[in-house]
């Protein structure tokens, strides 16, 4: 039985994970989807209700039915040829993920996660209502598109103040670069120029008050926490700014907080997830948000490709 | 394990999310002036942690890992174990330095390749 992983060529979690499983002599099939439809071929044939067939490349294939499970994590997108249309490309492009998505998604297999999940995960106001529900901590948050919203929004969370922060990606690409915004406290020259508030959904939240941030990362019934300890004031607000100044710590998150991790996971039907808290100085845990596809790799702490592999190689119960 | 499509909330186009590849052209697009500009875009910066693109990596089929200008596994080439102050942009980290690596792109315009 073969583990089957999606994901880009440039991935050097996934290449840790690759020689873990080779190590523990377990066949893996690793393409990206951006390969598909030159470099990769399906062909899938439905008998008694389930799919059969393979994925080939020039080098391997594999078999649909002798999979054992699927990481989806980030494959790229389908690459057409120059010589169609913009039209066509988007046509063919809608036929395979309908078509070979369709086929991948309806194999019942472990999949971590599912892409049907993972999209549905990305919704970050569903997020924090799961959390919610399943007792975890949550920060006051406005989506709105209202400046006069916004200052109120502000008022009303006091001297503490406000972040605001993306839905989604925070970089975009642009004048031939990509750029990037990440989690900021609002100051009162933002708030004195909200033009383009209206244009289009904005997230705010209340600023919790940090003794430290941790990241949580799960796999399967696997919970490994690390604290993450911010020194530089770029860092405090979003670690993301500043990597060199982090220090790391493997710590053990309370009971409470394990329960509503698990209980969040099962509300998006997630076996992959990484989670974000802030950890107040009163030593209360504050969800901020769960990412399908977060990223671990340079959390030397804890043994996360040893975990990965051991959950890819069990495969479906 | 899931294997449905049952309540979904996504849209089907986008039930299936894919990554912006590396082939994609890049984005000429220039900013629109305030208010028109989506006032979260109105604070964005250059990305200051070098992008992997450009580094010469490549790929070998038969080990199924990245490789390294030379066609040694980055993995092989690594020097010592990885901790975050010097794995910056290749090992995993999340967004900006790893910003190239975002999973959720899902591009309506299909790239030319």
């Amino acid at each position: 039985m073969t583990v089957l992983i999606l994901a880009t060529e440039h991935d050097i979690s996934v290449d840790r994970v690759v020689r873990a499983l080779a190590d523990r002599d377990v066949p893996v099939f690793r393409a990206d989807l951006g390969w598909f439809p030159r470099q990769l071929t399906l062909d899938a044939e439905l008998r008694d209700g389930r799919w059969v067939g393979q994925l080939a490349t020039a080098h391997r294939d594999v078999a649909l039915e002798d999979l054992r499970s699927v990481w989806y994590r980030g494959p790229s997108a389908f690459e057409f040829p120059v010589t169609m249309s913009a039209t066509e490309r988007r046509h063919a492009q809608h036929e395979a993920k309908l078509g070979l998505g369709g086929v991948l998604a309806s194999l019942p297999v472990l999949w971590v996660n599912h892409p049907s999940r993972h999209a549905d995960a990305g919704y970050k106001p569903r997020q924090l209502v799961a959390a919610a529900s399943a007792g975890l901590g949550v920060v006051a948050t406005l989506v709105t598109n209202d400046a006069a919203t916004v200052r109120r929004f502000v008022r009303d969370s006091g001297p503490a103040g406000v972040v605001t922060k993306m839905f989604g990606a925070p970089a975009i690409c642009e004048q031939g670069g990509r750029r990037v915004a990440l989690t900021q406290r609002l100051t009162g020259s933002d708030l004195g120029d909200l033009r383009g508030i209206e244009t289009t959904a904005h997230q705010f939240q209340s600023w919790a008050s940090k003794r430290e941030e941790v990241r949580v990362i799960v796999i399967g019934r696997h919970v490994f926490a690390v604290a993450i300890h911010a020194n530089s004031d770029a860092a405090h607000v979003d670690w993301r700014a500043d990597y060199a100044a982090l220090d790391y710590e493997r710590i053990t998150p309370p009971d409470a907080v394990r329960r509503g991790i698990r209980a969040v996971m099962a509300a998006l039907e997630l076996e992959y997830g990484a989670f974000d808290f802030v950890v107040t100085p009163e030593g209360q845990w504050v969800f901020l948000e769960v990412n399908p596809s977060g990223q671990y790799g340079w959390l030397a702490e804890v043994p996360l490709t040893e975990a990965m592999a051991d959950f890819l190689a069990q495969g479906a119960a | 394990m899931t294997t449905g499509f049952d309540d979904p909330l996504a849209p089907s186009g986008e039930q299936f999310p894919l990554a912006r590849p590396d082939t994609a052209p890049p984005s000429w697009d220039e900013p629109s002036p305030p208010g028109s500009r989506p006032w979260g875009l109105r604070r964005m910066g250059p990305v200051m942690t070098p992008s992997r693109q450009g580094l010469g990596w490549g790929y070998d089929h038969e080990q199924q890992l990245a490789t390294g200008p030379d066609g040694v596994a980055l993995l092989d080439f690594a020097a010592g174990p990885p901790t975050a102050p010097t794995t910056q942009t290749v090992d995993g980290e999340d967004p900006p330095s790893s910003e190239d690596w975002i999973n959720d792109y899902a591009p309506d315009e299909p790239i030319p390749s």
